[in-house]
């Protein structure tokens, strides 16, 4: 891209704005973006700072305290063990980011490699790349996830790795089908006629011409990843006990749904709110990676 | 006259489910430095095909194509690269030719970054000159397409195409996605940058009006066959080929009084999946007879002025 470059033209000077300086600007005009941003970076302040923001040891077991509804002792409760849930909560902050994250940008990084050159060339790669991604599909991913975690062995980074191989099929697809509705399109053939590469002519003009969908995908798998990675844990393949996760949070609540909702609701509404920051965040850089959209 | 660009029997054959379709086929033309060539034909009989071939942005199934004396048929990375600085092409639908994140001075920057032909500092400048070349405002250089008229995006793919400063421009219907009034302002600037820069265009159109003001030569296609050539004067004179007649009776004219002698056509376009051989408008020419299935070859009926049909003595009494 040219730099900032002003025209000694006698007519008009234009000067031109850095384009990162120029994508940053218009996103802090952006209200709910920024709010998504704050509420995001919140979460990665509790992520990084949890451990000592934490009033309780969140593996202390307390059986006389057990299944205490919330109240100023135990901000979120107890759960039936009697560990304090708001502890965990936030100690579990770091392992349910770094899985969900982790996990998608895992996902969306191989989806976007593979259904670029997938889209892009088409015929016999396309054909291949596809193929490949129906017989992983095929199987169900809760499956696939047990198996390639089995194979990795149990713990945080091996689990992050098999959701994230997972994920790629169906990132694979978004960006195919994404690719291929500018595939056609007239701009591509004039890159190629002013002798751009191909690998440029992908990089340069159809994937930002096609991303934006992956965007939503990314900011929405994000929540069904934590949750996925819940049954991982449950099985005793993903975090490790007593370490907390928000999605094995969930779902140990499941149990006492009647008696103690808020041992469900509690980590639910946290990663409702990772997902939801998340995603004002990344409709907002949409709009602001979008000319169209320029004000 | 030096040739510039000499075609003979270049074939473009793309496979389909149901065969093969042949978009071009045997075509054979050359052009002369500085002239322009006028393609004329109906949608979908292979004009755009021919087009793209020349700029090896579609490679040809068969035949030889010669730039400048060389043959450029089958190139290799390198002398595509090269061969592509020389010629380029305009496309149809400003619209959709232009990347949308791209700004104008981005789309220009790009072709002559490409090159390596500049330095960092000279591509400035040549991109101011550019831009006052084909009649951008300079205060335009940082807008999208999107903010820009069709007129205006138009120009900023020719801007693209003549950057480099080539030999040879396909224009494949550069006006028909403009409106009237634009398409006017935008003939008249290809014509000027013609005369200062001694381009040579081959000028793709469905539209009689715009080729008769532009061209030099005219070549009429019908399903990817070339069925009449000839300077653009004496066509539109006369036409010997069925299909040229019936396709000049259709120019709309302005004298009320005069009455138009439509020769309208009957029947269906024939497929271009796995023709017969033979002339493929046989099938909606009233002279038609067996004669007709067998290959046709181009006779010189008039100095310059081809046709492909046998029976073109008899039909205009030579």
């Amino acid at each position: 891209m040219p730099e900032n470059t002003a025209v000694m033209g006698s007519e008009e000077v234009v000067k031109k704005e850095n384009q990162v300086l120029a994508v940053i600007k218009r996103l802090s005009y952006n209200k709910s973006a920024m709010a998504g941003m704050i509420i995001f970076a919140f979460i990665v302040f509790i992520a990084i700072f949890g451990e000592m923001l934490a009033p309780y040891n969140y593996a202390t077991v307390d059986p006389v305290n057990a299944l205490q509804a919330p109240s100023l002792q135990h901000l979120f409760g107890t759960d039936n063990l009697g560990r304090d849930i708001f502890s965990r909560v936030l100690v579990g902050c770091k392992w349910s980011l770094l899985i969900g994250v982790g996990a998608q940008i895992i996902a969306c990084g191989g989806g976007i490699i593979l259904g670029c050159i997938s889209g892009f060339f088409g015929g016999r790669v396309d054909q291949v790349i596809m193929r490949c991604c129906d017989v992983i599909q095929a199987i169900p991913s809760v499956l696939l996830n047990i198996c390639l975690a089995g194979i990795l062995g149990p713990g945080v980074f091996n689990t992050i790795l098999a959701m994230g191989l997972t994920g790629i099929t169906g990132g694979t697809r978004l960006m195919r089908s994404s690719i291929m509705t500018v595939r056609k399109k007239e701009y591509l053939e004039a890159a190629s006629s002013i002798n751009c590469s191909n690998s440029r002519s992908i990089i340069m003009h159809a994937l930002p011409n096609s991303f934006s969908p992956m965007i939503v995908s990314f900011t929405m798998s994000i929540g069904s990843g934590v949750i996925g990675a819940s049954g991982l844990t449950y099985l005793g393949l993903g975090v490790q006990a007593p370490n907390p996760e928000w999605g094995a949070l969930v779902s140990s609540g499941r149990n006492y749904l009647q008696s103690a909702p808020y041992m469900t609701i509690i980590p639910g509404i946290c990663i409702m709110i990772l997902v939801l920051s998340l995603n004002l965040f990344g409709d907002g850089l949409r709009d602001a990676l979008d000319p169209k959209l320029k004000k | 006259m030096a040739e510039l660009v000499k075609v003979e029997h270049l074939k473009k054959y793309f496979s389909v489910p149901k065969g093969t379709l042949h978009a071009v086929d045997d075509i054979s033309l050359t052009i002369d430095e500085g002239k322009t060539m006028g393609i004329v034909g109906e949608s979908g009989c292979g004009k755009s095909t021919l087009g793209r071939t020349l700029v090896h942005l579609l490679e040809s199934t068969d035949g030889k194509f010669s730039f400048e004396g060389k043959d450029v048929t089958s190139l290799n990375k390198r002398e595509l690269k090269k061969f592509r600085e020389n010629a380029q092409i305009i496309f149809q639908d400003p619209y959709s030719s232009l990347d949308p994140r791209m700004t104008v001075e981005d789309t220009i920057y790009e072709t002559l970054r490409l090159s390596r032909r500049y330095s960092r500092n000279d591509i400035m400048k040549k991109i101011t000159e550019i831009m006052d070349l084909v009649g951008i405002a300079r205060r335009l250089r940082l807008a999208y397409p999107h903010e820009l008229d069709g007129g205006r995006r138009q120009r900023v793919g020719i801007a693209r195409a003549l950057a480099l400063d080539p030999k040879f421009v396909v224009c494949d219907e550069p006006v028909s996605a403009l409106d009237v009034s634009i398409q006017a302002q935008v003939l008249n600037l290809l014509q000027d940058l013609q005369k200062e820069k001694g381009l040579t265009y081959m000028f793709i159109t469905h539209d009689l009006s715009v080729v008769r003001h532009i061209s030099n030569d005219i070549c009429v296609m019908y399903l990817g066959q070339l069925v009449e050539t000839s300077p653009s004067r004496e066509l539109f004179k006369t036409q010997y080929h069925p299909y040229t007649k019936a396709l000049l009776s259709a120019i709309p004219s302005l004298d009320i009084d005069h009455k138009m002698d439509r020769i309208v056509l009957k029947g269906e376009i024939t497929s271009p999946i796995d023709p017969k051989p033979g002339c493929r408008f046989a099938d909606r020419c009233i002279y038609a007879t067996d004669a007709c299935r067998q290959p046709q070859k181009l006779v010189e009926v008039s100095p310059s002025h081809f046709v492909s049909c046998c029976r073109v003595k008899e039909i205009n009494n030579l």
